[in-house]
């Protein structure tokens, strides 16, 4: 007799991130990372061997330097694109980054199943994946069938600064602005939410404005901290191991080897002064030069230089906070409370900044380069399992539930709208508008024929970020399209289609067109 | 509430004739299922515990090492450097350079090491207390006065808040073992590999010297060197530089033993082994006709690896840096 496994009550709380990606579940009480393959983090890298074997995380990271074309990293920047990839091992198959987003998926759910750190008890099988605030809908769409490629229902897709307030703020009773402040390695993001968590009913989340900078990150600190090692190696040795380039008689590969140790005591002394006012840096035997003297570096640096040096990188944060403010017309003393995301945001300057521009000092998490991942879990919790699949789960243990009830009150993202005569942009539902938690946003606007006896008509749906007056217009994507057939023959104008948008909380866009005598409808998922 | 718990669990025992027969069946009940759990959750408790206890012994073990290590290599450094004083008062630059590395690994970076470990090796507190109602406790819980239905609501109640207050406990000795684990490695991966490193890249710049101009010999007396630094292994003739080499291959004696004697081991690369790119990872690649691609050409640093007592596996603790061949 075939025993079936029954679907695990647990809710994977996923932050697919563009560099890391990192699991959780909600157990005893509190949200936990379950490690992959040993670490709290799996790199989002995909690659495929000639042979077609996939590789994915670590292993395939470390394969990027050998077979870079057969190698994908950052696929999330491709999210919703027609981006596409043949791979050598692979011939006749083209991945999307759907496929690339399902790889990854898999590769965590069955890693953290393998090393059974916490007893899934039973197949895992619902999720709450996170996703940047600014996500359109054609990459919200490839977010979930990337999961259920990988065999996950989505319950949510939760926008990234929401789940990490969750993550700190569940537990918190009253009205609040919230500013979140994610310095990862590369990248940073603001956000601005609006938190209600008063009165009896769900805390209710809702993303104000969000600006960014798209090259700031953990990973500068770590070279400003390698040119003021360098910087002190070439008085001391004469030798600049920042320039590849320039002849001195060292061979390149030793200088490259020389270059990487001072990169990696860079991440350590940076990791370093988080906690101490000074660290020593001592590398020796570093390298040799071409009369044969060994040289090795012995420096010490306060943090005060450190800060000194990285002063310039943690404005330019400073004024995209200004520019989120400004977007959601608030003042810095509007905020209640700033919360950290992301390792870089260990560095004390970043702290230092926050409190002397707020007054106060900012929240921090212990891992805060998982705490988007937590707060996924925590709220994945809260949903629970589909009322309609509790046969087919496991029991949810009480103490694996959260106490408190979440809601997330969604806006709309982007311009939506169709196309009209002379290739406009006719748009129906305004960015910013509010989705009520209880009934679709709806929204309606009744269209002329173009020409005499017109019996079809093609109705494309677009989306935008900013106003547009044409579908052609720079960042005006369309989204779908469908015929309206059966309109009955009259002269041009005088029959009057209708076209109805209706956006649910979900991002469920439904989209239909009637004429007098027809009509035709299109499901988009947007989430 | 956890008033009302704490006067339950405080009670006196209560004459189990003196209980009414439902509610004795109903406490009886409830006492079994906390039993149950209490079960449950106190082997998992046990577990953690052991993880932590062997992450701690671990690192008792590496303090103790990296402590009499550090004696060992101050005696050979200074012995080192009296030979070559003795024989040379005008020393060669290129010596310099080289003994500088050296004493920058025995006085800096293993003292450093050493008293960093130290912070490993404590104890800390935790609590252990995970307690459980008696038969009277719960009778007390259930409420003489209420109905089947409240009685009911009070058991959940209480089991769920009980189930909270023994999975607190649970979570702080994972959390600890975690720490623990995460301390350890941390330390050895980033405090004593990079001195591992530097033995590595001494000796590598020694033995490579026929790349520059040739060091001048007979710095330091062959026989004084064999005679005053015990333990020297294959003292060859060629000076200080050659001295330098076996007190390289010395110190890289004592920290490699430091290492197994925790579990931490060099991952072993073979010229021509194909990638395997858990263990091993490309610094570089290289054209190379005689051997098939992604194979090893090269090893740029050692990798290591260690037993993970929780998951009693083999894993990388760092990598293998490796040039590895495309042709």
């Amino acid at each position: 007799m075939a025993i079936v496994v029954k679907n695990s009550p647990y809710i994977l709380g996923i932050d697919l991130g563009t560099s890391n990606s990192a699991l959780a579940v909600f157990a005893g009480g509190k949200a936990d990372i379950l490690s992959v393959d040993g670490n709290k983090t799996c790199p989002s890298v995909v690659s495929v061997r000639d042979n077609g074997d996939i590789m994915v995380g670590r292993q395939a990271k470390n394969r990027m330097m050998i077979d870079p074309d057969n190698t994908v990293a950052s696929i999330k920047r491709e999210m919703g694109t027609d981006w596409q990839k043949e791979f050598k091992g692979c011939p006749g198959k083209k991945y999307t980054p759907t496929d690339i987003s399902a790889e990854i998926l898999s590769k965590i759910v069955a890693s953290v199943q393998q090393a059974g750190t916490v007893d899934l008890r039973g197949t895992p099988k619902y999720a709450v994946i996170c996703i940047p605030a600014n996500f359109n809908d054609a990459q919200k769409t490839a977010t979930k069938e990337a999961a259920a490629l990988a065999n996950l229902e989505v319950l949510y897709l939760l926008e990234e600064p929401v789940a990490a307030a969750i993550a700190y703020a569940m537990d918190r009773e009253r009205d609040q602005t919230i500013l979140v402040y994610d310095l990862g390695g590369g990248t940073f993001d603001v956000s601005i939410l609006q938190v209600d968590s008063s009165g009896g009913g769900p805390a209710e989340f809702k993303v104000l404005a969000k600006a960014g900078v798209a090259k700031l990150g953990g990973d500068d600190f770590d070279f400003v901290i390698m040119e003021i090692l360098a910087s002190k190696f070439a008085t001391d040795a004469g030798i600049d191991l920042m320039d590849l380039k320039k002849e001195c008689g060292i061979s390149k590969k030793l200088l490259r080897e020389a270059q990487q140790k001072l990169k990696e005591a860079a991440e350590q002394a940076k990791c370093e002064l988080t906690e101490s006012q000074i660290t020593q840096v001592t590398i020796p035997n570093l390298i040799k030069d071409d009369s044969g003297k060994v040289h090795s570096l012995d420096m010490e640096i306060s943090r005060e230089a450190f800060e000194n040096a990285i002063k310039h990188l943690v404005l330019q944060s400073k004024e995209a906070i200004q520019r989120a403010l400004d977007e959601a017309k608030l003042d810095i003393e509007d905020l209640s409370r700033i919360l950290l995301v992301g390792g870089s945001t260990r560095v004390p300057l970043v702290k230092t900044m926050l409190t002397e521009m707020f007054g106060r000092e900012p929240y921090s998490d212990t891992d805060p380069d998982v705490v988007v991942a937590r707060g996924a879990a925590i709220f994945g919790a809260a949903l629970g399992v589909p009322a309609d699949k509790i046969d087919e789960t496991e029991e949810m243990r009480p103490e694996d539930q959260p106490d408190n009830e979440i809601k997330v009150n969604n806006i709309v993202t982007h311009y939506l709208g169709v196309e009209i005569s002379g290739g406009k942009f006719s748009c129906l539902v305004d960015k910013g508008l509010e989705i009520p938690a209880d009934a679709p946003l709806e929204a309606s606007k009744d269209y002329g024929t173009s020409r005499d006896n017109m019996t079809e008509m093609n109705i494309r749906v677009y989306q935008s970020e900013q106003p547009a007056e044409y579908v052609a217009t720079e960042g005006v994507q369309c989204i779908g399209e469908f015929f309206l057939t059966g309109i009955p023959a009259k002269p041009k104008g005088q029959e009057r289609v209708t076209v109805k948008f209706a956006i649910d909380q979900q991002n469920l866009l439904k989209i239909e067109a009637v004429s007098s005598n027809s009509s035709g409808a299109l499901d988009i998922q947007r989430s | 509430m956890s008033e009302n718990k704490n006067e339950a669990l405080n009670a006196p025992t209560t004459d189990e004739q003196a209980i009414g027969e439902p509610l004795q069946l109903l406490a009886l009940k409830a006492l079994k299922q906390e039993e149950q759990e209490w079960q449950q959750d106190h082997t998992e408790l046990m577990k953690y515990q052991a993880t932590a206890q062997n992450w701690l012994e671990k690192s008792v073990v590496l303090s103790r090492g990296l402590q009499e290590v550090t004696v060992q290599c101050a005696k050979v450094l200074e012995k080192a450097e009296g030979l070559i004083g003795e024989q040379e008062t005008n020393l060669n630059e290129l010596i310099q350079g080289r003994m500088e590395g050296l004493k920058l690994i025995v006085n800096k970076m293993l003292v450093r090491v050493a008293e960093r470990s130290m912070a490993l090796t404590e104890q800390g507190e935790v609590s252990q207390d995970m307690g459980r109602a008696d038969l009277s406790g719960w009778v007390v819980i259930i409420g003489g006065d209420s109905d089947e239905e409240q009685a009911q609501k009070n058991i959940a109640s209480h089991l769920k808040q009980a189930g909270h207050e023994r999975y607190k406990v649970v979570t702080l000795w994972r959390d600890l073992a975690a720490k623990r684990r995460k301390d350890f490695l941390g330390l050895v991966e980033k405090q004593v590999l990079p001195i591992a490193d530097g033995i590595y890249d001494g000796k590598k710049h020694l033995d490579s010297v026929g790349e520059g101009p040739a060091i001048a010999k007979d710095h330091a007396s062959v026989a004084a060197v064999q005679e005053e630094l015990e333990g020297l292994p294959n003292m060859a003739e060629g000076g200080a530089n050659d001295m330098l080499a076996n007190v390289y291959v010395l110190l890289g004696e004592y920290i490699t033993t430091v290492l197994t004697n925790v579990g931490v081991t060099p991952i072993s690369v073979k010229y021509g082994e194909a990638m395997d790119y858990e263990q091993h990872e490309p610094f570089d690649v290289e054209a190379d006709p005689s051997l098939e691609d992604e194979h090893i050409k090269t090893v740029v640093r050692a990798g290591y690896e260690y037993m993970d007592i929780d998951t009693a596996k083999v894993q990388v603790l760092r990598a293998a840096q490796v040039i590895v061949v495309k042709n």
